[in-house]
């Protein structure tokens, strides 16, 4: 299990320095005046132009320009949003709370219902069930989120008014006690369910293969043979055991949810990090944008790693190895 | 065990001995290993699996939602009854009236949009999706037939591209560098590329080390005809179907594109025409109803193809439905060997 | 010649006692991919009390079905016909359901498989495996204690803690015998033992057999043991059935069955075991076993027997003698026409030749 979990964690860190050279060789690729490119839309006048080239060393290296935004990303410094008249990191890191939030949500949601939904067939059993959550994982992996998100404004927030159209309920200061929490729920159903379809579809899908294989198991036969009941059987062996595979889908389901920010936060206007993104991107504030993917890809990461030690830790296959 | 003399899926061990006089026949080709296991190629076969494939539920749907969108893109302009960008209409005319689909915000015609729309969709599907399997196919089975370090400095570049979401890295780069259609094709390819390349390595890992492959090497083929001819028609089965399952993926990339607003803007997009609508969600909610259900069953399309696909080529052992609690026994399949095999007879196994 | 009914009446049967296991005409056919497979035919099988039988047979011989259909481990789904009674300690199990299943298996019957790993829960820890298979009243602590003392009996000592531990850090050999504790647990009176020995490595073949054998003579346990190993069967086998394309063909007790075989397809087999003494006409057996899809009339073996000739082209039923042996071949008719049951009838038809 040590051995294991360092392992993992030692090839986190090549990852991210990886995609780090990637976008800093994107950031080299894109076409233009790369000092204009920093600076976004705005014009540069000659004495403001040397100043950037030497904040930014400019006239040095690649890899030495590398190396100091390396530098200057571990010190918390990702740069200077022209648009946004304020530090990269104070920018990013003022939405990102409301993504976590977003995220967190989604994966909670996805989690419990998709476990729930996987398990029903064999539950309950026949072809009938069967076939209806067959047919609601295929509709969940086609459908456009961002559609499905429009949708459910249309029916609950405009048709039926159960739910604010947009927008989200502060974080801090807004209503506190009961009526506060209510509210952020208002808030935050539609966009988390739009959210979560696509992690669900999934995880209903891994579930319910795994529950279906773990029954076709020997062991299961050694139980039945045992005499227990066919109860006991699913509650003893088959649910912890088809629930293993399950774990790595949904810590690698944050990861997806994180891109279905992007367009969901858009659709609610929900401020998190993803509108952050396309109005950077609407605003050319490229600075803003290396570093949302930067922070996005570091949290990515850190969830998966997460992932895989808590699935080490669970399969005593992996943990018993001392 | 052989029927018609013809051997079967597993390896068949005839209690006793070889009648003395009977010597296998050497073929004099690479193929000396005769009683070894090929798995079926997909080539072989073409028409009877083509009726297979029709008759999976899947398949026939799979098949006419094809047909429908690939003939309403081909012929948009014959099909589409205005100039989607022209303004024919009043703004905002209901569907269902004179036009259709209704009218935009500008006054253009929905279901022409809606025709044309089409084209960019499953262009960038199709193109996508071939673009991903053509280097999944190559950076796989590089990695899983060299193996070494190839192998793990491969893996761990297609690792950095599962680790960014697909849409964040496409939504970037086409930020940065542009929205044309092209650039949009090859970013959504290359963040599809790591799931094929997964399946074809392992693929190739395994089939590397099978008894014809090796029989091959030793009977000195070149490794192009190796690659080629004998691993990769085995190899490329489930990168096929994966294939079709990330061209709807790619789909619903390129509608998010231009949902944000990183579309091609020369083309008339679903995902742009939902962008449209989300401005107006709350006066006018039908313009968002069908560019949705366009993106919908293209994906679906791609998708229903990959499980027919799937079905075709590896038949699962019948499922037992009943596996319910309570009421009835945990029913459980033989599921050591009562499997179809290629000739259809009972195999060897622990059954009988 | 018309097929009489080949149930052996209860007034017939030699007295040894009710039998512990009464399998009688269980005939199972299993419908797959719109063929129909005669996994069984007619197969009558007995065990008695403290008795260890041997069911011998190729793979494909059906000998694995008759093992799955006394502890009602069928598939419902595919069955076509399903017929025949199995009585296990005097209570018709055949076909039985869900909860009825499980009493009557209860205390009655276990059964041990071919590959161990396979059939032990890769994440859940051996005492609790066995746990689960002992009776319900035992109280906790007793608990701890019985299945140490199961697992000693089963060839692992208290010292080496194996309850403690997961399968996959036991080797192939420990996981059979934590199997075999696992089997003990619930006190059964018949275990079947369906190939236990066959994934093992040699050395520890022995070993298990030993056990099996001990746990024999020691519990008074009766074994029906299945494999296609007659190097096994001879150590431990009371009584044989040896069984071919889904019907008995022959059985004996041990002794009569490896010094005197009736059926031709058991006489091969004995010779082409490596070591014994040849017999007979030096044949060797060839071919390999019929598709059970495609069974003409007729004897099954036939094909492959170098002794078949025109009578073989109609359905053999098993003869049956007046000790409970029986063979299921014409040949055997002829024995006995001859008069004292010996090889003389065989011996008869190899001097003339046959057409």
């Amino acid at each position: 299990m040590i051995a294991y979990s360092i392992r993992r964690i030692l090839h986190s860190i090549p990852l991210f320095l990886s995609v780090l050279i990637m976008m800093f060789i994107l950031l080299q690729l894109t076409p233009g005046d790369p000092i204009q490119d920093l600076i976004g839309a705005y014009p540069v006048p000659a004495a403001y132009r040397a100043t950037i080239v030497a904040e930014y060393h400019l006239n040095q290296s690649l890899p030495q320009r590398f190396v100091y935004y390396v530098w200057n990303m571990l010190h918390g410094n990702l740069g200077y949003s022209y648009a946004g008249h304020t530090s990269v990191t104070s920018l990013i890191f003022g939405a990102l709370p409301n993504t976590l939030l977003l995220v967190a949500a989604g994966t909670v949601v996805s989690m419990v219902i998709g476990i729930l939904l996987g398990f029903l067939p064999v539950l309950l059993g026949g072809r009938f069930v069967d076939g209806l959550v067959n047919v609601g994982v295929v509709a969940g992996f086609a459908i456009p989120t961002f559609w499905f998100g429009q949708l459910l404004i249309l029916f609950f927030a405009v048709h039926l008014n159960w739910f604010p159209v947009s927008g989200m309920d502060p974080l801090f200061g807004g209503a506190t006690g009961i009526a506060g929490l209510f509210q952020h729920i208002q808030y935050l159903t539609l966009p988390v369910l739009a959210l979560s379809i696509p992690a669900l579809a999934n995880i209903t899908r891994v579930q319910q293969q795994s529950a279906i294989e773990t029954l076709g198991n020997d062991y299961i036969v050694t139980a039945e043979l045992k005499g227990l009941s066919a109860a006991q059987i699913i509650r003893r062996h088959v649910l912890r055991n088809s629930l293993l595979p399950v774990v790595t889908v949904i810590g690698y389901g944050f990861g997806t949810a994180m891109a279905g920010t992007v367009l969901i936060e858009n659709v609610f206007g929900w401020p998190g990090i993803g509108n952050l993104l396309i109005l950077s991107i609407n605003r050319r504030d490229n600075q803003v944008i290396i570093g949302i993917v930067m922070v996005a890809a570091a949290i990515i990461i850190l969830t998966n790693l997460v992932t895989d030690l808590i699935y080490g830790a669970l399969d005593p296959r992996i943990r018993a190895q001392s | 065990m052989t029927v018609d003399g013809a051997p079967t899926g597993a390896a068949a061990t005839p209690v006793g001995e070889q009648p003395a006089g009977q010597i296998s026949a050497q073929v004099s080709t690479g193929a000396a290993i005769e009683d070894d296991y090929r798995p079926p190629s997909v080539i072989h076969g073409a028409r009877a699996w083509l009726r297979r494939f029709v008759r999976t539920k899947f398949g026939l749907v799979a098949i006419i939602l094809m047909v429908l969108l690939t003939g309403m893109a081909i012929f948009a302009s014959i099909l589409a009854p205005y100039n989607p960008n022209a303004i024919v209409g009043p703004q905002f005319a209901t569907p269902f009236g004179h036009f259709l689909f209704g009218t935009d915000e500008l006054g253009r015609d929905v279901l022409s949009s809606f025709i044309y729309g089409a084209r960019v969709s499953m262009l960038v599907g199709a193109a996508s999706g071939l673009l991903a399997l053509i280097l999944g196919c190559v950076i796989g089975g590089l990695a899983g037939y060299l193996g070494g370090v190839v192998d793990v400095v491969l893996m761990r570049i297609a690792e950095l591209f599962m680790v960014v979401p697909s849409l964040i890295l496409a939504v970037v780069v086409v930020a940065l560098l542009g929205s044309q259609l092209s650039y949009i094709v090859l970013i959504i390819g290359f963040t599809l590329w790591p799931q094929e390349a997964r399946i074809a390595r392992s693929q190739f890992l395994t089939l590397r080390e099978r008894d014809f492959v090796q029989g091959a090497k030793v009977s000195g083929f070149r490794w192009s005809h190796i690659v080629f001819k004998e691993i990769l028609p085995n190899a490329i089965a489930p990168v096929i179907v994966q294939v079709t399952l990330d061209a709807g993926s790619a789909i619903l990339l390129e509608a998010g594109l231009s949902f944000l607003g990183l579309g091609d803007p020369s083309m008339p997009s679903w995902g742009k025409m939902l962008q449209d609508a989300q401005a107006y969600l709350t006066t006018n909610e039908w313009l968002s109803i069908f560019p949705g259900i366009g993106i919908l069953f293209a994906v679906l399309a791609f998708n229903f193809l990959g499980h027919a696909l799937n079905e075709v080529m590896n038949p699962r052992a019948p499922r037992v439905s009943a596996l319910s609690l309570g009421r009835r026994m945990l029913l459980r399949p033989i599921t050591t060997s009562i499997r179809r095999s290629a000739t259809g007879s009972v195999p060897e196994g622990s059954v009988l | 010649m018309s097929i009489p009914a080949s149930r052996i009446p209860a007034d017939d049967y030699p007295a040894q006692g009710s039998p512990l296991l009464d399998v009688r005409g269980l005939t199972i056919h299993l419908k797959v991919r719109d063929r129909v497979v005669k996994a069984t035919d007619d197969v009558n099988l007995q065990v008695t009390a403290g008795e260890c039988v041997g069911l011998v047979g190729e793979s494909g011989s059906g000998k694995t079905m008759v093992a799955r259909a006394v502890v009602g481990l069928l598939p419902t789904v595919k069955l076509q016909t399903r017929d025949g009674e199995i009585f296990l300690d005097g209570t018709n199990v055949f076909g039985l359901r869900a909860k009825q299943l499980r009493r009557a298996r209860q205390g009655r019957v276990s059964m041990i498989f071919q590959e161990p790993t396979s059939y032990l829960n890769p994440t859940m820890r051996i005492g609790k495996q066995i746990a689960e298979a002992l009776p319900k009243e035992a109280a906790r602590g007793d608990q701890t204690e019985t299945i140490r003392t199961l697992l000693t009996q089963a060839g692992l000592p208290r010292g080496q803690r194996v309850e403690r531990r997961y399968p996959h850090q036991l080797s192939g050999g420990m996981k059979q015998r934590a199997m075999i504790a696992l089997a003990l647990a619930s006190n059964p009176k018949l275990l079947i033992a369906d190939e236990p020995t066959t994934a093992l490595d040699v050395t520890v073949q022995a070993q298990v057999l030993q056990t099996l054998r001990h746990l024999h003579q020691r519990r008074g346990m009766s074994i029906l043991l299945i494999t296609h190993d007659f190097g096994v069967i001879a150590e431990m086998c009371d009584r044989i059935y040896v069984m071919y394309a889904g019907q008995i063909v022959e059985s004996a007790d041990a002794m009569t069955l490896f010094t005197k075989p009736r059926h031709p397809y058991t006489r091969l087999l004995l010779d082409s075991l490596p070591g014994r003494k040849r017999e007979g006409s030096g044949q060797l057996l060839t071919g390999s076993i019929p598709d059970l899809s495609m069974l003409g009339q007729g004897c099954r073996f036939a094909p492959r027997c170098p002794y078949a000739s025109e009578p073989c082209k109609e359905e053999q039923p098993l003869r049956i003698r007046s000790n409970g042996d029986a063979v299921r071949c014409v040949l055997e008719d002829a024995a006995k026409d001859e008069g004292n049951g010996s090889h003389t009838g065989l011996s008869v038809i190899e001097a003339g030749g046959h057409s």
